[in-house]
């Protein structure tokens, strides 16, 4: 590109931006998207988003992951603004309680679509569809992941694991219905999961 | 190793998150493990899929406009950053303040003067076409703020001797003593074309606000040159996209200052600089 400033501070900000971040707005909207399931919440976050990542372009480490920066600064925002809204609300100990039951681990169901999968995942707290996003469909590290939602990286490491036991044998339930799999009921643990979604809701709307 | 042990750390071995001892010890027993390879296979198209899934759902896909939203939202953020700093600047010197206060003055006396109008519609305002008025504007934008023009930007005095003389030292006669306002700087000084209009490019910084100034043909001699008078051009300031665009006309060049600083600012800096450029331009289209 020609470089007109050299000492235009503002304008090399903005073509870096433009080249670094920018391409990133439909990744962070999808997030967003799935986070708050309203369409005009999640384009105020994303903007909201983009705006603080231009203020604070100058603290982007380059050669790093501006994808993962851009979605630590979205939780940002959006952990400010459930705050000042009053909204969060915490579920209690279901991680502690999905820990200690989750045990049954079905064999990886293999005839599901897509849209099953995304059900599937809706039907995890949070916490877990969270880490499993960030991970499985964002390429993000456990650092990353742990820096963006403000958590230590070993409760990121127990997250995942138990997320995606929990979406595998939420498929293996789905593929039961459909005499795919094996599964007749739904685990136990599973109805703990489904249970927690009140708890869900309550934490993202 | 046994199955339970292999499905236990199976994600892990997926996301190359294991040792080398372990990878080891996985790839083993998937050698002699056709149950463990169908699993493992499972799950790496179960990631696939959540992948896919996600990044082609319906209900997670923006609207079509809202990248064109979000683009001006962030270069309104842009601006208003940059004036925030000038502010703070500003606020920040008894000094400084003083100086605003006398430039203010300035440009009281300038707005007061009859040869300069401010007119926001650029249609009924200006000696000129609207749509030079909308190209000077793009130019700035496009050059200036964004840097993204379709075509390079070449040399000014290269310029000056392939396309028009009157680039030939313009950058001098701008930046030579008492032409532009006291604290402006040159950024750079090229020749640059938008939309299929060559101009003759000088960058500047202002009170950290960049200005564009633009010399381009106007097309045929105009009559209304009376617009020179008594040696001073008479100053026209439009508005458009945003950017105010003051400018005045010589017999075949146009003339603009280009900013988001504001008319009044602008039309200062357009009339300080108003004389001498006209007057470089008017020796060069003689010459020519």
């Amino acid at each position: 590109m020609f470089r007109l400033f050299n000492k235009s501070k503002h304008s090399e900000d903005w073509a870096l931006f433009e080249n670094e971040a920018l391409p990133h707005h439909v990744d962070v909207y999808r997030m967003a998207m799935w986070l708050l399931k309203n369409r005009d919440e999640a384009e105020d976050l994303v903007q909201e988003t983009f705006v603080a990542a231009l203020r604070s372009f100058h603290r982007f480490e380059k050669g790093t992951n501006c994808r993962a920066w851009l979605i630590k600064i979205m939780y940002n925002v959006l952990s400010k603004r459930r705050r000042s809204e009053s909204r969060l609300q915490i579920v209690a100990d279901a991680e502690q309680q999905i820990a200690e039951t989750v045990e049954f681990a079905p064999p990886t169901p293999q005839h599901i679509t897509e849209r099953e999968v995304l059900d599937a995942l809706e039907h995890l707290p949070l916490q877990f569809q969270e880490v499993v996003v960030l991970a499985d469909v964002e390429d993000m590290t456990y650092k990353e992941i742990a820096e963006a939602l403000s958590i230590p990286t070993g409760t990121v490491m127990s997250r995942l694991h138990r997320g995606r036991r929990l979406l595998r044998a939420e498929l293996a339930g789905y593929a039961g219905t459909r005499g795919i799999g094996a599964t007749e009921e739904r685990p136990s643990h599973l109805r703990l999961a489904q249970a927690e979604e009140g708890g869900k809701s309550n934490a993202v709307s | 190793m046994q199955c339970h042990d292999f499905r236990e750390i199976a994600d892990s071995y997926l996301s190359d998150e294991l040792l080398v001892e372990t990878n080891h010890d996985v790839m083993r027993h998937l050698e002699s493990c056709a149950g463990c390879r169908g699993e493992l296979a499972a799950r790496r198209n179960l990631r696939a899929q959540l992948r896919t899934g996600f990044q082609q759902a319906s209900e997670l896909t923006m609207r079509d406009d809202f990248p064109q939203i979000l683009q001006t939202e962030l270069l309104n953020a842009v601006r208003r950053h940059s004036r925030s700093l000038v502010a703070r600047r500003i606020a920040y010197g008894a000094i400084a303040a003083s100086l605003v206060f006398a430039v203010a003055l300035g440009f009281r006396a300038a707005l007061q003067s009859p040869f300069i109008q401010n007119v926001r519609n650029p249609v009924s305002a200006s000696l000129l076409d609207a749509n030079l008025i909308e190209n000077a504007v793009g130019d700035h934008q496009n050059c200036a703020i964004v840097q993204r023009l379709a075509e390079k930007p070449i040399n000014l005095e290269e310029a000056g001797r392939t396309y028009d003389p009157v680039y030939i030292d313009l950058a001098k006669v701008v930046m030579s003593g008492g032409v532009i306002p006291a604290g402006m700087e040159l950024v750079d000084a090229h020749s640059c074309v938008f939309n299929g209009q060559r101009f003759a490019h000088v960058v500047l910084r202002y009170h950290g606000e960049i200005v564009s100034l633009l010399i381009t043909r106007s097309g045929s001699a105009n009559p209304n040159v009376s617009n020179v008078s008594q040696g001073e051009p008479l100053i026209v300031s439009a508005q458009a996209n945003g950017q105010s665009a003051a400018h005045f006309q010589t017999g075949r060049h146009a003339v603009f200052v280009v900013s988001a600083l504001g008319d009044s600012e602008n039309i200062a800096i357009a009339r300080a600089i108003a004389a001498a450029v006209s007057k470089h331009i008017q020796r060069a289209e003689i010459a020519g």
